[in-house]
């Protein structure tokens, strides 16, 4: 009803250009590589000691308390050891330190697998094992999602990567047609929905013929998605989609969702055996100086990455680990490419000069989720926890748009964190 | 090398407020113009010049008012008058005037616009009032004798419907209109006509509507409701009376529905957050609107109506408080109840009217008489069109 409430996203200048018609550099392997082991914030325990040898394919860690995603080391040379480094998150964790002999030899990490002839359970175990997990930002474990596909409608392959600056999925699914088709068939499988579709932004026409071209005779249909953000977001593309909302999983709309870069790193291990250790990655913004696409392995220093995309273009920037919107501006480059990281964006510094607020509302007309972002950061600075509860802070997912919109230039989005984080103070204290 | 840390987003639209607010300085700049030339055609190059001295004068005051506060109060003076955007306030409340108010008597009222209206509740953003309502109503309040007495213009359409109480017999609107040469109200539309200085021309102004709204200056709900509802809500009230469809026409173009539709109802600062809060609202001022037009002392009711409303945004607000996925079933339900009382109540007002016309006056011999008869001196709310 966007008449009474707004539109709830916006369209926004994605600056694709940049990077989307330069070809994809594989950068030259680092001699040292920081595994990160973590898992959104679940620990992962390392299956191999200092002074080990690992191959391309060596199962190097674990995860192992409710979900189980198993690591694998994306070079061949030796453990030297488990250091504390920063994430993107800017969390303190361990990582797996390990040096490169160079020389990439391989291990059959697992065997491949038809998924035609598989059985489901077969396919389900096989996803489980090879680590698959949602490359679009979440680092979720794919097989979660596919434990119980109950009355599923509608299977979704998410390739809109309606984040601006991104192209390393639209890359990725040129560059891998034929592996995104193994993938997205094999989990249309997975979820026993009658039909399935792909989505990517209807302005991608180069994409969207070839994505037509391969999906053209199977239960996978294309469907173009409006150029807005969030158009990827779950909640957004359900919605444009099957025009259904829903509460907590989009499976109560009778969809399940994965990015179009998980089938792909599916379809890669279906076919060759090979799990997930290399990333296509977008460097891009006005702070570097060759903004491209790069395949890099995961551990990979975000440093290393942008030195050779040029480095940097001035002395003063902010450097996004992912697109500008929902990644974190992480003060220091030391940070590596872990397995959902699909972007950096750097930016020359600029001020900004905030004015007051003019109680515009632009911030709540686009809204994804629905909120009142001006009237959630009134109430976080008046503390007010009834006003707080009502407004229904904890449904925010800090996509950005109301700092984006905010003519007044005020960082909207962190105040609402801070409602978040004062709430969720007070329900501890209670 | 120097990595720095700003919160996510990194990414901003390239609208800025004080874009929106010289979008909006462009739109007056129009209207100021459209009137001078009408001024200066209609009553002479001395009314056309006065129109623009009118307006030199208010935003002079309003850029030394907002200089001198921010002096006072230890803040950067040219960063703090540009970031708070006094003279909109300053050509709103002139283009509200009438051509006979006093330099003296706006630039006083504009002080006070900004100081009381704005400044002493923490400056742009932060007022409960429209700042240029709150000065127009202080204007028309305490410096109504300060008019000057010289200038003679004719009667304003708005005063003189509020002669017959804003509810009249087709005759009766036709023979005045023409004896007070408003013409028609294709004439009417276009603007050319006396009435406060900013508010004639309906299609000058929704012009500027659509240049706003092209923009994303504005939202257009706040507008369109509003004058929807005073034209739905008097074509409901004048077909109890038996009205053509002259009558919400007329109570669109005349006083000051298209101007404070557009250029006030929709401050931000002073209506609701949420479109829907806004669509409350803006039918909230047209209900007010059309009851004072029809049972007060003033001839038009749009000022006040806005002004009652800012007094209720927080209410709204309050009212609509919630997640508009979650809670809109709710949300609606709470706005429809609201829109549906204050609609019910403004036509019952508009039912219990009396028609007025010359003939049920049962003296004057005819009607251009009747219409004749009413002294200027009676209009002295004339400019005052708002009220």
């Amino acid at each position: 009803m966007p008449i009474i409430t707004g539109r709830m996203f916006q369209h926004l200048d994605g600056h694709k250009d940049l990077t989307n018609h330069t070809d994809v550099l594989t950068i030259k392997d680092p001699d040292v590589l920081y595994i990160p082991l973590m898992n959104g914030n679940a620990p992962c325990n390392p299956l191999v000691k200092v002074g080990d040898e690992v191959k391309v394919g060596t199962k190097i860690a674990e995860r192992n308390d409710h979900f189980y995603l198993p690591l694998f080391s994306p070079v061949s040379g030796t453990v030297t050891g488990i250091e504390k480094r920063m994430t993107t998150a800017m969390k303190m964790a361990d990582h797996l330190r390990i040096e490169n002999d160079h020389k990439n030899t391989e291990e059959q990490a697992f065997e491949p697998l038809d998924y035609e002839s598989a059985s489901n359970e077969e396919l389900l175990n096989f996803v489980k094992n090879a680590g698959m997990l949602g490359l679009g930002g979440a680092g979720f474990p794919t097989y979660v999602k596919f434990l119980k596909p109950e009355n599923v409608d509608l299977f979704i392959v998410n390739g809109v990567e309606c984040e601006p600056y991104l192209t390393a999925d639209y890359k990725n699914m040129l560059a891998n047609m034929d592996l995104l088709k193994v993938g997205s068939l094999a989990l249309l499988k997975l979820s026993q929905a009658k039909k399935g579709c792909i989505s990517v932004k209807e302005d991608k026409k180069d994409l969207i013929a070839e994505l037509q071209k391969t999906f053209a005779g199977t239960a996978i249909e294309v469907r173009p998605v409006p150029d807005i953000y969030p158009a990827g977001w779950e909640r957004t593309l359900v919605y444009l989609l099957t025009k259904k909302r829903y509460d907590r999983l989009p499976i109560e709309a009778g969809c399940i969702l994965n990015n179009a870069s998980t089938a792909i790193a599916l379809g890669n291990a279906l076919v060759n055996g090979k799990p997930i250790t290399r990333k296509y990655v977008t460097v891009s913004g006005d702070g570097v100086a060759n903004p491209q696409n790069v395949i890099v392995p995961i551990g990979m220093p975000a440093h290393d990455v942008v030195t050779a995309c040029g480095g940097y273009l001035s002395d003063e920037c902010v450097i996004c680990a992912g697109g500008p919107m929902m990644g974190t501006a992480v003060p220091n480059d030391t940070f590596v490419i872990g397995p959902a990281n699909n972007g950096l964006t750097i930016f020359v510094k600029k001020d900004e000069e905030s004015v007051k607020c003019l109680r515009c509302g632009k911030c709540t007309e686009s809204c994804p989720s629905g909120l009142q972002p001006v009237r959630i950061n009134a109430a976080e600075k008046t503390k007010n926890i009834e006003a707080l509860k009502n407004l229904d802070v904890a449904s925010c997912i800090e996509c950005g748009l109301c700092t984006y919109v905010c003519p007044s230039k005020l960082d909207v989005t962190e105040g609402i964190r801070r409602a978040k984080r004062y709430m969720a103070l007070m329900a501890k204290k209670k | 090398m120097k990595l720095i840390y700003k919160p996510s987003p990194n990414y901003r639209s390239p609208q800025s407020t004080s874009g929106i607010m010289k979008d909006l300085t462009y739109c007056l700049i129009a209207v100021t113009i459209f009137s001078s030339l009408y001024y200066t055609m209609a009553f002479g190059s001395n009314l056309g010049l006065r129109v623009v001295l009118m307006m030199i004068t208010s935003v002079a005051s309003a850029l030394a008012t907002e200089a001198i506060w921010c002096k006072v109060t230890k803040q950067e003076v040219i960063k703090g008058v540009l970031t708070s955007y006094g003279w909109v306030t300053a050509m709103i409340l002139t283009l509200m005037s009438s051509i006979k108010v006093s330099y003296y008597a706006l630039a006083v009222s504009t002080v006070i616009a900004l100081v009381f209206g704005k400044l002493v509740f923490g400056g742009f953003g932060q007022n409960i009032f429209n700042p240029a309502a709150f000065g127009e109503a202080i204007l028309m309040n305490t410096f109504a004798g300060s008019n000057r007495t010289d200038i003679l213009t004719s009667a304003t359409p708005a005063a003189a419907m509020k002669s017959y109480g804003w509810m009249t017999t087709g005759d009766t609107f036709s023979t005045m209109m023409t004896s007070k040469g408003f013409g028609s109200l294709g004439q009417m539309f276009v603007g050319w006509y006396p009435s406060a200085i900013g508010s004639t021309s309906a299609l000058l102004i929704l012009l500027c509507l659509a240049y706003l709204v092209y923009r994303k200056d504005i939202d257009w709900q706040a507008s369109v409701f509003y004058i929807g509802t005073v034209f739905v809500l008097s074509l409901v009230i004048g077909l109890l009376h038996g009205q053509g469809i002259w009558y919400p026409i007329f109570q669109v173009l005349a006083g000051g529905v298209l101007f404070g539709g557009v250029f006030m109802l929709t401050d931000p600062v002073t209506s609701p957050v949420t479109i829907l809060g806004r669509i409350v609202f803006a039918v909230g001022a047209a209900c007010f609107t059309l009851i004072f037009r029809l049972r007060s002392n003033m001839p038009d009711g749009v000022l006040y109506s806005i002004l009652l409303m800012n007094m209720l945004t927080p209410a709204i607000d309050k009212m609509l408080e919630g997640s508009q996925i979650k809670d809109i079933a709710k949300l609606k339900k709470r706005a429809i109840i609201a829109i549906a009382c204050m609609a019910l109540v403004t036509i019952g007002v508009g039912a219990i009217a009396k028609t007025q016309s010359a003939a049920s006056t049962g003296n004057p011999a005819s009607v251009n008489e009747f219409a004749a008869a009413i002294p200027e001196s009676t209009i002295s709310w004339e400019g005052t069109d708002y009220e």
